[in-house]
C-alpha cells in the first residue's frame, strides 16, 4: 500500500487555481522526483503532502489517514513522527547548535535522554559532521547546515521524507554530497522521499521522477 | 517626494495600522499623563493662588502683620494716605458647608467702598443698574448673614434668597444668599468655593471684631505708584509691613513649586518608559522595510531623502498620537485634579478645584514633547536606515544585530555608581534638589542598561536543559537583540520608579505611623468641624475650649494655637501648645535638642524671662536653624528674641512651624483662640461616652478618639499619594505593552525558525508556550533590575531628595509584601499581554508558507 | 435745598415709602445753637455740607473755582448696624470739584464711604471728613477744607465774614406745598479764603478769594411733580448776597415755593420773596450727557437783573459712582444789568441730563 497518496488534489489562491486534479503514490521507501519550471506549484503541492497546507480539493492520506481533515493536533503529531522536511534556506534554528538541532525531534517526540544521546551520535556520524557538531549555524558552511537538516529530518525515522530544493543553495559539491546522503539514507531506513527540485542531475537518485506544468503533473514516468 | 512618501509611509501604516495605533497608544498615553498631570497642577495651584491673592485683583500696595492679626485701631493714621490711594481693608476665614462639609473660603470686604472705587467692579450684584447702586447696597450691608456667591456655585442652583447652612469657627451658622459675583471680562473665573461679605457682617462672623487680616491699597487716578509707596513707608505703623501683591502670588507659587515640581517629574514617568518603546517601534519598522530602502538607495534616492521619508513618518506618528493624547489628557485631567487640589489642600490649604481646563501653552507643549520623543527614537534607525549601503541592506540578515551586551551592562553599572554619588555626593543648600534628580536620572539609565546585561543570565535555564521548549525560548536571550533590550529596559524603568516611588511612600507612611503613635498621646481631639488641612483657619473661641476642657472628665487639656506667620520674608506657622502637659504626658519626637522631655521642661521653666522655642525640621532646615540659635520672632507690637530649645519631627506641614509655650504666646499675643484642644481623660474614664457628650453639647466641633484621629491622619496620606500610585500604574501599563509589542517583534524575527520547528511537528501550543517563555525571560530580567534600581532609587528620595526639599528625615524601610504583591502583579500583566502576542506569533509560519509557495 | 433733592433720590425702594416718623422732620421752633449745629444731626435722615468759592492766585489774579460738597444720608432703623469703624446705617458721599479758567479745564471726584473709619462727622461743632476731604472748624471760628482732586490739592483757610444765616420762615426753608417738605437751612454767605493750591502739574499756588458754605438737613421726599432745580449763591461786590432756588415743575413752570432771598453785608436777611425770574439767556449743550444747559443764566427780582456767566461752560459733574446723578455746578461771574462786572456767583442747574423724578 502506498505511504502516501494524493486524489484529485487541487489549491487555490484567490480565485485561481495554482493546483488541480493531482493524483499520487508514494510507495514505503520509493524515491520520488517532482520536477518542473519555478512558478508551477510544486512547493505548494509539497507544503500539501506535508500536511503544511490544506487542498481545497480533493484528499491526501498518509498511511491511509486522510491529512486533510486531520485536527491541527494529530497535524502536529505526524509531522513529529511519520514526516520529515528539509528545505532549501535549510531553517536551522540559529540558536541551536547543530548537534542541538539534530536532536531536536526527539525531544519534542520525549525520547528518554539515553536514546537522544545515542541516536545523535549515530546521526552525527552518518552525515559526517563529528567536529562541527557543537557549532553554531551560522558558523557552518551551507553543505555542513544542510547536512544538518537532513539529519533533523531524519533523526526520528519517519515515513516520509519531504524535500523541497535542497540543493538549491548549494554548490555543486556541496549539492552532490547532499544528494548522496539522502540517497543513502533514505535507503538504510526504508523512509519514502519526495524531492521538489529543478535540476534534472539532482532528480538522479530518484526511482521515479514526476514532471509538473501550469498546477498539473504530465503523466508519464521515468 | 510626496508621492513617494505617500505610498511609503502613509499607505505601509494603514497596512500595519495595528504596529502604527501601538505606536500612537504609547505617543499618545505619555502625553496624556504628562498633561493631565500639568493641567490639574494648574487648576489646584491657580485656585490656591486665587485664595492667596484674594478677590479684588487691581491692587497696587499690600500691608499686613508680621505675626498676629492686624488691629483696626492702626488704621486712622493711614487715613492720609487716602489722598494716593484708595484703602481695601480684608478679612478672611473659613466656611464649612453643612454635610459634605466642603471647605470654603470667606472674604470680607467694605462692599461700600469697594463700589465707589473702581467703575462697575463688584458693587451692585448683578441685575441692578448702576444709578440704584447706592440703593442696593443697604440690601447686602445690613443683612448680617448675607454672602455674595460666585456663578461657578451659583451654576449648581444656588440662588439669591436661598440659604447655606454649615459653619464658621466653633459655630453653626446660617448664611443669606444675596446675590452672585459679577465676573470681569478679561479676568479668570472667580473660584467656585468663595463666599464674599460685608466686612463688620464677616468680623462678627468670624468673632474678629476690631480685626483684619491685611489692608490693599490702590492708586488713585492721578497718583504716582512712588509717592503711594513713599508716603506710605512713613506712615507705616510699627508691625506692619508692605508687599507689592505680585508677592502673595510669587509666595502662593513658590509654596506649591515643590509639590508641583515633583508631581510633574513624575507624570513624565509614562514618556520615560514610552520612550524606549518608540526607539522599538520605529527601530522595527525601519528593519521592516530594509529591503525598500535598499531598492530606493539603489534607484539613486539620496541619503537625505530617506532619512526624511523616516523622520516624516515619525513625525506624522508623533502629531497624531500626540493630538490622541491631548484629548485623553483633558478627560484624565478632570480625573485627577480632585485629587490633585485635595493634596494642595491637604499641604497648604485652600485649594478646591474641581475641573481642569485645557490650557493653550500646556497642550502645545505637551504636543511638542510628544512629537520630539518620536523623532528622537527614529532619528538612530533613520540614520542607519540612510547611511548603510544598500548592498548590506539587501543582504539576507540572520536576524537583528544582537546587543553589545558586555559594554552596555558596564555602562550601566557605572551609571548607577554615578547616580547616588551624584545624589548623596553633592552638597546643596536646602530647598535645592537638582543633584538628587540628576542621580534619580542617571540610576534609571543604569538600571535599564544593566536590565540588558541581565538577559543572558536568563538564558541560563535555558542552557543545558533537557526541556526542548525551554531551550528554545531561552537561548534567545543568549544573544540579546536590540528589540529584547528595549522591552527590558523599558520595564526596569516601570518597575523601577514604581518601586522607589513605592518605597518612599512606605517608607513615609512607616515614619509617620511611628511618629503618630509618638505624638498622639491624648484620648481625645477636638476641634471645630470645618478644620482640615494646612491652611484652615477655623478656631473655637476660648468660651469653647474652656467648657471642653471643664468637662468633668477631663485630667487635663493641652490648647493648642496655630497661625500664619512671616518669618525671614517666608510664610510660616507659629503654634503654641501647653509645654507642661506635653512634658508630663505627651510623647513628642525629637530630632534634636535633646532626650525628650528636656527642651520642653526648658521652655516651660524659662518662661516669659528666657523664652524658648520648637521648630519642626522643615523649618530648622528651610531657614537653616539650630539648637541654641536665637531667633527674632516678629510679635504684635515688634520682635522677640527666643532661644531654640529643640527640633521637632512634624510631618503635618511643609511650611515649617515654630512652638512657643502657651503661657508665653498669651502674654505676647494675647490670642486666647484654639485651633485644637487635646484632651486628657482621668484614669477610668472611657473616652467614647465622653466623646458623645461633648458632641451633643458643642454640634460645631468634631471630636475625634486618638484611634479615629490617627486612623484620619493616616487617611489623608494616602490620599496625598493617590495620585502617585495612579501614576505608577500607567508607567506600569506602558511598559507592559511594551513588552506585547517588543514581543511581536521577536516573534516576527524568529518567523523562520517558527516555521521550521511547525514543520518539525511543534503544535501551535508549543510554539505559543516558547515565545511566551522568552517574553517572560525578559520580563524576569527587567523585574530583576527594576527592583534593584527601585531600591536604590527609593534611597535617593528617602535620603536626599525628602530632606532637601521638604526637609523631612524619612525612615528607610522595605516594605516586603508590598515588592512581592508588585512582582507579581507585573508577572502576571506580562503575561496577560505576552499570552496574546505569543499566540499570534505562534501563526506566523503561515505567511512563510504562502511566501514559498509556487 | 438740593439736599431735599438729592435725598429723595436715596430711598430704599424694597423698603416702600420710608417710615418719616423714624426719622426728624423740619419744623418751626428749632432751637439753633451754634458751633453745635454747625455738627451732624443724625435724627434727620439726610444731610449735607456744600462748600464753594472763587481763588484768584496770588500774583497773577489767575481765576479757579472749587466746590467741595458731603452728604450724609441714614438708613431706616434697622437690627444690624455694622461696626464702628464700618457703619451700615449711615452712607457719607462727597463731590469735589476745581474749575480752572485759564487751563481750560474742569476736574471732578466723587467719594462713596460708609461711616466710621474713612468717613463721618462730629454732633457738636463742624468737622466733617471724607478719607483725606475734610472741613473743620476751629474754636475761633476758622474754617479749615482741605479737598484733593486727580493729582490736585487745596488748602484753605476760611473765616466767616458774617455770622451764620439760618434761611427760611422759622428756621424751616420750604421747598413744596406738603407742609414736611422742608429743611434747615443754614449758611456762611461770605467767608474770606487763604491758602494753598497744589496743581496736578506741580507747581503750588498761594491762593486767596470768597467762599460759600450751606448746610442742610431735612428727612424728607421732594414732592411729585418737581423734575429739577436752579440753584445760584451770588456774592455783590456791595457785600449783599443773593441765594436764589427755582423749582421747575413738569409742565415747564416754577413751583410756587421757590425762592430767592437777600442778606446783607453783616448777614442779616433783608427780604426774601417767591416772585421772580431765573431764565437762560443762552444755552451750553453737553457732549457727554447730551443735556441742554440754560447758561448764561439771566435772574430778575425785586426790578434788579443779574447775568450769571460761567467761567467756563463745562462745569458738568456725572457722579455715576456715588450719587449716580448729573448736575452742572461752576463758579460764575455775575453781571449787572449794564454788563459791569457785580460779583461772582456758584449756579447749580440739575434735572436737565435726566429727571429726577425718575430717581424715587
Amino acid at each position: 500500500m502506498a505511504v502516501l497518496q494524493a486524489k484529485g488534489v487541487g489549491k487555490r489562491f484567490e480565485s485561481r487555481w495554482v493546483l488541480r486534479a493531482l493524483d499520487l503514490d508514494l510507495e514505503a521507501g520509493e524515491r520520488v522526483a517532482l520536477l518542473g519550471p519555478s512558478g508551477c506549484g510544486k512547493t505548494t503541492f509539497l507544503n500539501l503532502l506535508g500536511g503544511l497546507d490544506r487542498p481545497d480539493e480533493g484528499a491526501i492520506l498518509l498511511d491511509g489517514e486522510p491529512l486533510h481533515g486531520a485536527s491541527p493536533a494529530r497535524l502536529a503529531e505526524l509531522r513529529r513522527s511519520r514526516l520529515g522536511t528539509i528545505f532549501q534556506f535549510f531553517h536551522l534554528i540559529p540558536t541551536l547548535t547543530a548537534e542541538e538541532n539534530l536532536e531536536l525531534p526527539l525531544r519534542m517526540l520525549g525520547w528518554p535522554e539515553r536514546r537522544i544521546l545515542d541516536r545523535r551520535r549515530e546521526l552525527i556520524e552518518a552525515v559526517g559532521l563529528g567536529h562541527r557538531a557543537g557549532a553554531w549555524p551560522s558558523e557552518l558552511s551551507g553543505g555542513e547546515m544542510q547536512r544538518v537538516a537532513v539529519a533533523r529530518a531524519l533523526a526520528a525515522g519517519p515515513a516520509v521524507l519531504l524535500a523541497d530544493e535542497p540543493t538549491g543553495n548549494l554548490d555543486r559539491a556541496s549539492g552532490q554530497a547532499v544528494l548522496d546522503l539522502l540517497a543513502g539514507l533514505t535507503e538504510r531506513q526504508g523512509s519514502a522521499l519526495i524531492m521538489v527540485t529543478h535540476s534534472e542531475s539532482a532528480a538522479r537518485i530518484c526511482h521515479r521522477i514526476l514532471r509538473m506544468e501550469d498546477g498539473r503533473l504530465l503523466t508519464g514516468a521515468s | 517626494m510626496t508621492w513617494l512618501a505617500r505610498r511609503l509611509v502613509l499607505r505601509a501604516l494603514l497596512r500595519e495600522w495595528g504596529r502604527a495605533l501601538l505606536t500612537l497608544a504609547a505617543v499618545g498615553l505619555g502625553v496624556a499623563v504628562f498633561l493631565s498631570i500639568r493641567l490639574a497642577n494648574r487648576a489646584a495651584v491657580a485656585s490656591f493662588e486665587q485664595f492667596t491673592q484674594g478677590v479684588g485683583q487691581g491692587s497696587d500696595l499690600v500691608m499686613r502683620t508680621e505675626a498676629g492679626p492686624l488691629r483696626e485701631s492702626l488704621l486712622p493714621s493711614l487715613r492720609p494716605l487716602t489722598e494716593w490711594g484708595w484703602m481695601r481693608p480684608i478679612i478672611e476665614g473659613s466656611f464649612a458647608r453643612a454635610g459634605t462639609l466642603e471647605p470654603f473660603q470667606v472674604t470680607g470686604l467694605d462692599l461700600v467702598g469697594l463700589g465707589s472705587a473702581r467703575d462697575g467692579q463688584m458693587d451692585a450684584p448683578t441685575g441692578q443698574a448702576p444709578a440704584s447702586g447706592t440703593t442696593a447696597l443697604y440690601t447686602m450691608i445690613q443683612v448680617p448673614d448675607a454672602v455674595l456667591i460666585t456663578s461657578a456655585l451659583a451654576e449648581e442652583g444656588l440662588r439669591p434668597g436661598d440659604f447655606l447652612d454649615g459653619f464658621i469657627q466653633d459655630r453653626p451658622v446660617r448664611l443669606r444668599v444675596a446675590g452672585i459675583l459679577p465676573e470681569r471680562p478679561n479676568q479668570p473665573r472667580l473660584q467656585r468655593n468663595l463666599l464674599v461679605m460685608d466686612l463688620p457682617a464677616a468680623q462678627k462672623a468670624l468673632g474678629r471684631e476690631g480685626e483684619l487680616d491685611r489692608v490693599e491699597w490702590g492708586l488713585r487716578p492721578g497718583a504716582r505708584l512712588v509717592d503711594l509707596e513713599a508716603e506710605a513707608r512713613r506712615l507705616l505703623p510699627p508691625g506692619l509691613a508692605l508687599e507689592p501683591p505680585e508677592q502673595r502670588a510669587e509666595s502662593g507659587r513658590a509654596m506649591t513649586a515643590a509639590f508641583r515640581f515633583n508631581l510633574t517629574i513624575l507624570s513624565l514617568i509614562a514618556l520615560a518608559v514610552g520612550a524606549y518603546l518608540l526607539f522599538q517601534a520605529f527601530d522595527a519598522s525601519v528593519n521592516r522595510r530594509r529591503e525598500t530602502w535598499a531598492t530606493l538607495r539603489a534607484l539613486g534616492h539620496s541619503p537625505s531623502g530617506i532619512l526624511r521619508l523616516v523622520l516624516g513618518e515619525a513625525a506624522l506618528l508623533g502629531l497624531l498620537g500626540s493630538l490622541l493624547g491631548l484629548g485623553l489628557g483633558w478627560l484624565l485631567a478632570q480625573a485627577s485634579v480632585r485629587a490633585v487640589s485635595q493634596t494642595v489642600n491637604a499641604l497648604y490649604g485652600a485649594s478646591a478645584a474641581r475641573s481642569a481646563a485645557l490650557h493653550g501653552g500646556e497642550s502645545a507643549l505637551a504636543v511638542g514633547i510628544g512629537l520630539l520623543a518620536c523623532l528622537v527614537a527614529a532619528w538612530i534607525p533613520a540614520r542607519r536606515a540612510a547611511a548603510t549601503p544598500p548592498v548590506q541592506l539587501l543582504a539576507r540578515d540572520g536576524g537583528p544585530a544582537p546587543l553589545r551586551w558586555g559594554p552596555l551592562g558596564l555602562g550601566g553599572g557605572l551609571c548607577l555608581l554615578l547616580g547616588p554619588a551624584f545624589a548623596y555626593g553633592v552638597p546643596a543648600p536646602p530647598g535645592v534638589a537638582w543633584h538628587a534628580y540628576l542621580g534619580a536620572a542617571f540610576t534609571l539609565l543604569g538600571g535599564s542598561l544593566v536590565a540588558v546585561a541581565l538577559l543572558p543570565l536568563f538564558a541560563w535555564p535555558g542552557q543545558g536543559t533537557r526541556r526542548w521548549r525551554l531551550r528554545l525560548a531561552l537561548r534567545p536571550l543568549r544573544r540579546p537583540t536590540g528589540r529584547h533590550g528595549f522591552a527590558a529596559a523599558a520595564l526596569t524603568v516601570a518597575v523601577g520608579m514604581a518601586t522607589g516611588m513605592g518605597v518612599m511612600v512606605r517608607s513615609f507612611e512607616r515614619t509617620v505611623l511611628v511618629w503618630i503613635g509618638s505624638s498622639l498621646r491624648a484620648d481625645l481631639y477636638v476641634a471645630p468641624l470645618g478644620a482640615a488641612g494646612a491652611g484652615t483657619q477655623h478656631r473655637m473661641s476660648a468660651e469653647t475650649a474652656n467648657a471642653v476642657a471643664a468637662d468633668s472628665a477631663v485630667d487635663a487639656a493641652d490648647r493648642f494655637q496655630m497661625l500664619p506667620m512671616v518669618f525671614r520674608g517666608r510664610p510660616t506657622f507659629l503654634g503654641s501648645g501647653d509645654m507642661g502637659i506635653q512634658a508630663a504626658r505627651g510623647g513628642l519626637i525629637l530630632a534634636a535638642g535633646g532626650p525628650f522631655p528636656g527642651p520642653l521642661l526648658a521652655m516651660r521653666n524659662g518662661g516669659l524671662h528666657d523664652p524658648g522655642v520648637l521648630v519642626s525640621e522643615t523649618f530648622a532646615r528651610h531657614f537653616g536653624v539650630k539648637v541654641g540659635e536665637i531667633l527674632d520672632l516678629p510679635v504684635p507690637g515688634g520682635t522677640r528674641a527666643v532661644t531654640v530649645r529643640g527640633v521637632l519631627a512634624d510631618y503635618g506641614n511643609e511650611r515649617g512651624s515654630l512652638i512657643l509655650d502657651r503661657p508665653v504666646f498669651l502674654a505676647w499675643f494675647g490670642d486666647e483662640r484654639v485651633a485644637s484642644v487635646a484632651l486628657y481623660l482621668r484614669p477610668g474614664q472611657a473616652a467614647e461616652p465622653v466623646a458623645a457628650r461633648l458632641r451633643r453639647d458643642h454640634p460645631a466641633l468634631q471630636v475625634r478618639s486618638n484611634h479615629a484621629l490617627r486612623a484620619q491622619v493616616t487617611t489623608i496620606f494616602r490620599q496625598t499619594f493617590a495620585l502617585t500610585y495612579a501614576l505608577e500604574a500607567i508607567g506600569l501599563l506602558v511598559a507592559v505593552l511594551g513588552l506585547g509589542q517588543g514581543l511581536t517583534g521577536l516573534a516576527l524575527a524568529r518567523r523562520g525558525e517558527i516555521w521550521s520547528l511547525r514543520a518539525l511537528g511543534a503544535t501551535r501550543w508549543d510554539l505559543t508556550l516558547i515565545l511566551m517563555l522568552e517574553g517572560l525571560g525578559v520580563t524576569a530580567a527587567g523585574l530583576v533590575a527594576g527592583m534593584g534600581l527601585g531600591l536604590i532609587l527609593a534611597r535617593i528620595l528617602v535620603d536626599v531628595l525628602n530632606p532637601q526639599v521638604f526637609g523631612w528625615t524619612l525612615h528607610f524601610s522595605i516594605p516586603w509584601p508590598f515588592l512581592g504583591l508588585f512582582s507579581a502583579a507585573t508577572a502576571g500583566a506580562s503575561l496577560l499581554v505576552l499570552a496574546p502576542a505569543a499566540r499570534w506569533g505562534s501563526r506566523l509560519g503561515a505567511d512563510r508558507e504562502a511566501e514559498e509557495g509556487a | 435745598m438740593k439736599a431735599l433733592l438729592l435725598a429723595g433720590l436715596m430711598i430704599l425702594p424694597g423698603a416702600g415709602t420710608p417710615n418719616a416718623e423714624e426719622f426728624a422732620v423740619a419744623k418751626p421752633g428749632y432751637a439753633f445753637a451754634f458751633p453745635r449745629d454747625h455738627g451732624s444731626h443724625p435724627a434727620f435722615r439726610t444731610e449735607w455740607w456744600y462748600l464753594t468759592g472763587h481763588l484768584w492766585a496770588g500774583d497773577t489774579g489767575r481765576r479757579f473755582g472749587y466746590q467741595l460738597t458731603f452728604f450724609r444720608q441714614a438708613s431706616p432703623r434697622t437690627a444690624w448696624t455694622g461696626s464702628s469703624a464700618w457703619r451700615s446705617d449711615q452712607l457719607h458721599l462727597a463731590h469735589a470739584a476745581l474749575t480752572d479758567e485759564a487751563g481750560h479745564r474742569f476736574q471732578v471726584d466723587e467719594r462713596l464711604d460708609r461711616a466710621g473709619l474713612l468717613a463721618g462727622s462730629a454732633g457738636d461743632h463742624l468737622d466733617v471728613f471724607q478719607q483725606d476731604w475734610r472741613v473743620e472748624q476751629g474754636p475761633s471760628g476758622r474754617l479749615h477744607l482741605r479737598m484733593t482732586v486727580r493729582g490736585a490739592a487745596l488748602e484753605l483757610d476760611l473765616d466767616p465774614a458774617t455770622p451764620p444765616v439760618v434761611f427760611g420762615e422759622q428756621g424751616v426753608s420750604r421747598k413744596g406745598a406738603d407742609p414736611s417738605a422742608a429743611s434747615h437751612y443754614i449758611t456762611y454767605p461770605r467767608l474770606e479764603a487763604r491758602g494753598q493750591l497744589r496743581l496736578p502739574e506741580g507747581p503750588s499756588l498761594p491762593v486767596h478769594g470768597l467762599g460759600w458754605m450751606d448746610h442742610e438737613f431735612s428727612s424728607n421726599q421732594l414732592d411729585q411733580g418737581q423734575v429739577g432745580w436752579d440753584w445760584a449763591g451770588i456774592q455783590l461786590r456791595d457785600g449783599r448776597s443773593l441765594m436764589a432756588y427755582r423749582l421747575r415743575r413738569q409742565d415747564g413752570s416754577q413751583d410756587p415755593f421757590s425762592t430767592i432771598t437777600e442778606v446783607d453785608a453783616k448777614g442779616r436777611i433783608l427780604r426774601s420773596t417767591h416772585a421772580f425770574e431765573m431764565r437762560g439767556t443762552g444755552s451750553w449743550r453737553s457732549p457727554q450727557s447730551g443735556a441742554a444747559y440754560p447758561i448764561p443764566l439771566a435772574i430778575e427780582a425785586w426790578g434788579q437783573r443779574f447775568t450769571l456767566v460761567p467761567v467756563l461752560p463745562d462745569q458738568e459733574l456725572r457722579t455715576g459712582r456715588s450719587t449716580g446723578i448729573t448736575y452742572w455746578e461752576g463758579a460764575c461771574r455775575v453781571m449787572d444789568d449794564m454788563g459791569r462786572e457785580a460779583g461772582h456767583a456758584y449756579l447749580e442747574l440739575t434735572g436737565y441730563a435726566h429727571s429726577l423724578k425718575g430717581r424715587f
